[in-house]
């Protein structure tokens, strides 16, 4: 779909960026931007250009510039895209929507507020639990291969959020632990090194966790990474079930 | 804090899941035969009434039936959440009792039969 | 004060995108799922009831009754197709270190349902 680059010819792309400037004026607008093709930029670089060349005033998030920080994500006509790989050739010669990630608070122009992303992120407990802690003089946790292979997948999120702009629950209901968290927290219970899906199940069994979750599928559509977060969480819903049915028939008996 | 262990959000979903794998491998079959298959004479009833009084055919029906509901139930209460209309999908005693007393139902005829 | 810009979720956003359109008609599979299963409960209680099948009969005859029967055959197909799809998304199987790709499984699902529809068929016909 990449078209030749025009070089001297002059080609432009129009971008509709959506801003919001709280200490000037409370309505968000839209503010058309006439940019230079170039078959080789991505969005980011458009934006770029507009903030170096054309309106200073634009406010956005962006660091690595190639797909792995997760800072740059936006709605790129109403669908949520890593801005690092959206090349403008994919849309040219129609103009861009650009907006900021759906379903968060718009701190000011594309900066949206994170902070409840920030905070679930703790609360499934990302991190290792070890299934038979030691200490650091009794040497490393082996894993094999194929044990590494279980969780990998699920290990590879660069939390750009671009799930919870494509999850309708999370749209709905904010209080949704939504897909990067429980996908997370799902490659944590399936580290063999680990022991703590008991102690996840606060977040994760939750009603807002796994169960609140139909099935959309969007936000493994969207993953830049191929995380496959719909998928992590039927295996979740599937372990936490047949795990709840041991509790139920054997109470008291520690899982693992 | 109670236990996540303590809620019923797993067993309404394992109901689900058994009612969704019983629609999606049983009830295409069972509708050509209701649907076409008696109409069209493959079936007559007195070979049907035969049938429904095999106690294989009667755990088939009360599966059947029974399941089914309960995976409507928690797919269609979700589903009017998801459609803006919270308030409905939240009163989980409309559903799942719906199923109950389908399965309860079931249950006591097949036993009549 | 907050000056944090919301946007709230349109009501009609399962219309606005085809994804959406397709997770929203896939859900709604669930109600044709429970009129058979009603339709199954009625059948059920004239057999016991009436110990007759000639006015059910008479019904099912009806082109009204095939029409229905063909609308939830298509709504029935709709969720058997892709719930098998999506069922080696939970019932994951690994050979080592390689997982053994969906599809696979998924063939595997749908022969199996080929084979439980002949068997009930066969052992209702015949």
């Amino acid at each position: 779909m990449a078209r030749p680059d025009p070089g001297e010819t002059g080609a432009t792309v129009i971008l509709e960026v959506f801003r919001y400037l709280p200490d000037d004026e409370w309505d968000p607008r839209f503010q058309g931007y006439e940019v230079p093709y170039h078959s080789d930029w991505v969005i980011l670089d458009a934006l770029n250009h507009i903030r170096n060349w054309i309106d200073p005033t634009l406010s956005f998030r962006w660091s690595c510039r190639m797909g792995v920080c997760g800072s740059c994500g936006m709605m790129v006509n109403g669908e949520p895209k890593l801005t690092c790989e959206g090349f403008l050739s994919e849309y040219y010669p129609d103009p861009i929507r650009v907006e900021p990630l759906a379903y968060f608070p718009v701190v000011k122009d594309l900066v949206i507020n994170l902070d409840d992303f920030m905070a679930k992120l703790p609360a499934v407990k990302s991190w290792l639990i070890p299934q038979d802690p030691k200490p650091l003089s009794e040497g490393e946790y082996l894993q094999s291969p194929a044990e590494l292979a279980q969780y990998k997948r699920f290990s590879m999120c660069i939390n750009c959020m671009l799930c919870y702009s494509a999850c309708p629950v999370y749209g709905l209901d904010s209080s949704f632990v939504g897909p990067a968290a429980l996908a997370l927290a799902h490659r944590y219970n399936l580290d063999s090194r680990d022991g703590g899906q008991r102690d996840r199940a606060e977040a994760v069994m939750s009603h807002e966790g796994i169960w609140e979750c139909t099935y959309v599928g969007d936000c493994t559509r969207v993953c830049p990474k191929d995380v496959d977060p719909a998928g992590a969480i039927q295996m979740a819903k599937l372990s936490y079930a047949t795990d709840w049915v041991r509790s139920v028939l054997l109470p008291g008996r520690k899982r693992r | 804090m109670t236990s996540p262990y303590r809620s019923t959000d797993p067993l309404w979903w394992l109901l689900f899941s058994a009612g969704g794998v019983v629609a999606a491998f049983l009830f295409p079959v069972t509708v050509v035969l209701t649907g076409i298959a008696i109409p069209a004479g493959w079936l007559t009833e007195e070979s049907l009434l035969a049938l429904v009084r095999h106690p294989l055919a009667r755990l088939y029906l009360f599966v059947l039936i029974s399941l089914p509901l309960f995976h409507w139930a928690h797919r269609f209460r979700y589903a009017l959440v998801d459609l803006g209309l919270g308030s409905l999908g939240r009163q989980k005693v409309l559903f799942y009792g719906a199923a109950g007393l389908g399965t309860l139902l079931a249950g006591w005829l097949l036993i009549r039969l | 004060m907050n000056r944090e810009h919301l946007r709230v979720l349109p009501a009609d956003w399962w219309l606005r995108k085809r994804s959406y359109s397709f997770f929203m008609m896939r859900e709604l599979t669930s109600l044709a799922v429970a009129a058979y299963a009603v339709f199954l409960l009625a059948l059920v209680a004239t057999a016991a009831e009436a110990g007759s099948f000639t006015r059910f009969f008479e019904w099912l005859r009806h082109p009204v009754s095939v029409g229905l029967h063909l609308v939830a055959l298509s709504m029935v197909l709709f969720h058997s197709i892709t719930w098998i799809k999506l069922m080696p998304e939970s019932l994951v199987v690994w050979r080592g270190e390689e997982r053994i790709p969906g599809r696979l499984i998924a063939a595997g699902g749908f022969a199996g349902w080929i084979v439980v529809s002949v068997l009930v068929a066969f052992l209702a016909l015949r």
